[in-house]
């Protein structure tokens, strides 16, 4: 049994510890990863062949920045003032157990359907969201996929 | 037998003078059996009546009403509310009904009225409303009263027209029968406008974009960070390449 025991806690190290960058965004397969200089303003930045973006933004969080105040702020900035419609917002763990909220956002712009995806997390004090987007016929086929992503902090 | 058949036909044509003047018509297709035709005309005063001669507003008791509703409203994109308020139309069952620069007017199924008003106000910051029910059960009554009788008025001319003896008298029952089908039609077509006026609310919708709101209603945060989030910046890109 308790050899049993030491196996396991040595798997569960050994998993953790081959996590590379543990809290970093994980992009889909068929991403291509942008170089820094290419991801600003954003901490990290991926692209589809087809246009599809995923990349994570990391902004200094006040004191008692709540996710249910970054939330709020959030969703009125991009509902109110921005003009996307909101599809669902639901309460989201990620993968290493953070607690978040992800957002489902939608746009037409000339006439084209877009699809905006938020996960937005807080840190102490940062604010990290995970974000993807692109037209709605392109990100809809990678939705499964890029929750991953949004849910891999 | 010709003066008794011409009595009956003035008596008709009385009748269906009055079916055009609303509840008096029912007053008047009643009457006309005073002039002891022997046809058998509709008698709803008494005995087993047709059915359409004994209609009264106690038939009628369920109100009609028309729902209409404008919104004015603050967005922050026109094109997406737009776009948005159609398909809620849409998912609630009902339609555009026109589409012009800033203003949308939808069609949606009356009993569906308060959640999609609900779900239009949710399109952005509500300025205006303005919500009317107004109710129509009286004006559908005299509407279904004056179709019942006009259309036991046709049916009766054409009882006449099959006993017609002479030129003359198939000559005047048809120039009655003319005018009161044509009257059928156009009650008819009342009838269809004014249902789907009650079953379909109208809900007009005019968007403005938020930067043209007035100062003291817009809010702004300070954080500059959460005027760059959105597709427009996620999407866009610097042209640094490798």
């Amino acid at each position: 049994m308790r050899i049993a025991t030491f196996a396991l806690l040595i798997c569960l190290t050994l998993l953790v510890g081959c996590d590379p960058q543990p809290g970093k965004l994980r992009v889909p397969d068929s991403f291509v990863e942008l170089s820094e200089a290419q991801a600003r303003p954003y901490q990290a930045r991926a692209v589809s062949a087809d246009g599809v973006v995923v990349a994570l933004r990391q902004q200094a969080n006040p004191k008692s920045g709540t996710l249910a105040f970054w939330t709020q702020a959030i969703t009125d900035k991009m509902t109110k003032d921005k003009g996307y419609q909101l599809v669902s917002s639901e309460p989201l763990t990620s993968r290493t157990g953070r607690t978040g909220r992800k957002l489902h956002l939608t746009r037409t712009i000339r006439g084209v359907d877009f699809t905006y995806l938020m996960a937005i997390y807080v840190d102490g004090d940062r604010v990290r969201i995970a974000e993807a987007g692109g037209r709605t016929k392109h990100v809809q086929p990678l939705i499964q996929e890029l929750g991953e992503s949004l849910g891999s902090l | 037998m010709r003066q008794k058949f011409t009595m009956i036909l003035l008596a008709v044509a009385l009748a269906g003078l009055a079916a055009g003047c609303g509840n008096a018509g029912y007053a008047m297709a009643r009457e006309q059996t005073e002039y002891g035709s022997d046809l058998k005309a509709p008698q709803p005063t008494s005995g087993a009546a047709p059915e359409e001669m004994v209609l009264t507003a106690g038939a009628f008791a369920d109100r009609k009403v028309i729902y209409t509703g404008q919104l004015g409203m603050l967005v922050g994109d026109v094109e997406s509310a737009l776009v948005a308020s159609r398909r809620i139309a849409e998912d609630l069952g009902g339609h555009m009904q026109s589409l012009g620069g800033d203003s949308i007017v939808l069609r949606v199924p009356a009993e569906k009225f308060d959640p999609a008003i609900e779900r239009f106000s949710k399109l952005g910051i509500v300025t205006d409303r303005k919500i009317e029910a107004r109710d129509v059960t009286e004006q559908y009554t005299d509407l279904q009263l004056r179709l019942a009788n006009a259309r036991a008025l046709a049916d009766r001319l054409r009882e006449m027209l099959n006993q017609a003896n002479t030129l003359e008298q198939t000559l005047a029952v048809q120039r009655e029968l003319s005018d009161v089908t044509l009257q059928v039609e156009q009650l008819e077509g009342q009838m269809r406008a004014m249902k789907n006026r009650i079953s379909l609310a109208t809900i007009g919708l005019r968007f403005k974009p938020t930067s043209q709101a007035p100062e003291e209603i817009r809010t702004k945060l300070p954080f500059y960070w959460l005027d760059q989030l959105g597709l427009e910046n996620l999407l866009q890109f610097d042209g640094k390449g490798y």
